[in-house]
C-alpha cells in the first residue's frame, strides 16, 4: 500500500526531472541528462524502500548523480561552472550522508 | 552556465530541500503494543523534526516491567551507534525506571541480541540497570533488564524504536511484548 509520507517523499523526483529538462532545452544535454536521470532514481528508490532500499540513500544518492553530470559536462566543455557544480553537490551528497546517519 | 539556469538549478534543490522537510515533518501513527497487562500511561511527542512520537506502557506497581515504545519518520533505520533517536529513547527509559523504581540507576552494557518480530529481525544492545536503594527494600530486585533495539516499518516509512525494562518476575514476556508490537 503506498502511503501519503511515501507519496511525498517520490515527489522529490519532479524538480528533478523538470530542470532536467529545462537544462536540456537550453542545449546542456549531459548535465540535464544526469539531472534527469538522478530524479527517476529517486522515483524508483522510493518505490522500492518497502523491499528493502536503503532510503538514507536516495536523496545524497540523487545528488551524487546530478554531481557526475557535472564532472562529465565539465571534461567535455570545460566550463568552470560544471566544475563547481559536481564538487558542491558532491560535497552535499557526502554531508547529507552523515547527517541521516546521526539523525 | 547562464543565470538563469543557475537560478533554476538553486530553486529546483531548494524545492527537493523542501520535500524532504515536508516527509520529516509529516505525523507519523504512534506504534503501539497489544499485551494483556500493559497499561500506556503517557503518549508524548519527542520531537517534530524528524516527527516522533513515544508511549510508555508499564504492567505491575512495586516492580513494573516499562515499555518504551518511540515512532519517528525515516525512510530508513537508525544507525544503531549513533542515532540520537534512539539514545534519546534511552534516556527515557532510564528515567522512567528512575521514577518508578524510586532510586537512582547504573546501566551496564552487556552485549547484543537478535531478536524476529514480523519479518523483522531487531538487534537489540542489552543492559543490566542496577538499582541503588536508598531505603530498605528486601522484596525488591537489585537488577533489572533494559534491551534497546530498532526496527524499519517499511509499510508506513517510520522507524521503531523500542526499549524494554523488566524485572526477573517479567523475563517471560518479553518475545509476547515484541510481537504484540503493531506500527
Amino acid at each position: 500500500m503506498i502511503t501519503v509520507a511515501q507519496l511525498i517523499l517520490a515527489s522529490a523526483s519532479l524538480p528533478l526531472i523538470g530542470y532536467g529538462g529545462f537544462i536540456i532545452k537550453g542545449g546542456d544535454k549531459i548535465d540535464g541528462a544526469y539531472t534527469i536521470l538522478g530524479g527517476l532514481y529517486t522515483l524508483f528508490a522510493v518505490f522500492f524502500i518497502p523491499s528493502g532500499f536503503p532510503g538514507a540513500l536516495v536523496f545524497p544518492g540523487a545528488m551524487g548523480i546530478a554531481a557526475i553530470g557535472g564532472f562529465h559536462s565539465y571534461g567535455k566543455s570545460k566550463k568552470r561552472g560544471k566544475l563547481i557544480k559536481g564538487i558542491t553537490l558532491l560535497a552535499i551528497s557526502i554531508i547529507l550522508i552523515l547527517f541521516q546517519v546521526v539523525l | 552556465m547562464n543565470k538563469k539556469k543557475v537560478v533554476a538549478g538553486i530553486f529546483s534543490y531548494l524545492l527537493v530541500f523542501a520535500i524532504y522537510i515536508a516527509f520529516f515533518s509529516y505525523p507519523v501513527t504512534p506504534a503501539y503494543i497489544d499485551q494483556s497487562g500493559y497499561l500506556n500511561v503517557e503518549t508524548k511527542n519527542i520531537s517534530s523534526l524528524p516527527n516522533g512520537i513515544y508511549k510508555v506502557y508499564v504492567k505491575g506497581s512495586l516492580n513494573p516491567a516499562i515499555v518504551v515504545i518511540a515512532t519517528i519518520r525515516t525512510p530508513y533505520i537508525p544507525q544503531k551507534t549513533y542515532s540520537t533517536s534512539l539514545r534519546h529513547v534511552e534516556g527515557i527509559a532510564e528515567n522512567e525506571i528512575k521514577e518508578r523504581y524510586k532510586v537512582d540507576v547504573d546501566l551496564v552494557y552487556r552485549g547484543e541480541r537478535s531478536v524476529d518480530i514480523k519479518n523483522h529481525t531487531i538487534v537489540m544492545d542489552e543492559y543490566d540497570v542496577y538499582l541503588n536503594y536508598t531505603f530498605y527494600a528486601p522484596l525488591r530486585p537489585k537488577v533489572i533488564k533494559l534491551d534497546i533495539g530498532a526496527y524499519f516499518c517499511q509499510e508506513k516509512f517510520e522507524s521503531i524504536i523500542i526499549a524494554y525494562a523488566y524485572p526477573p518476575i517479567f523475563a517471560s514476556d518479553f518475545n509476547k511484548v515484541l510481537e504484540s508490537i503493531h506500527c
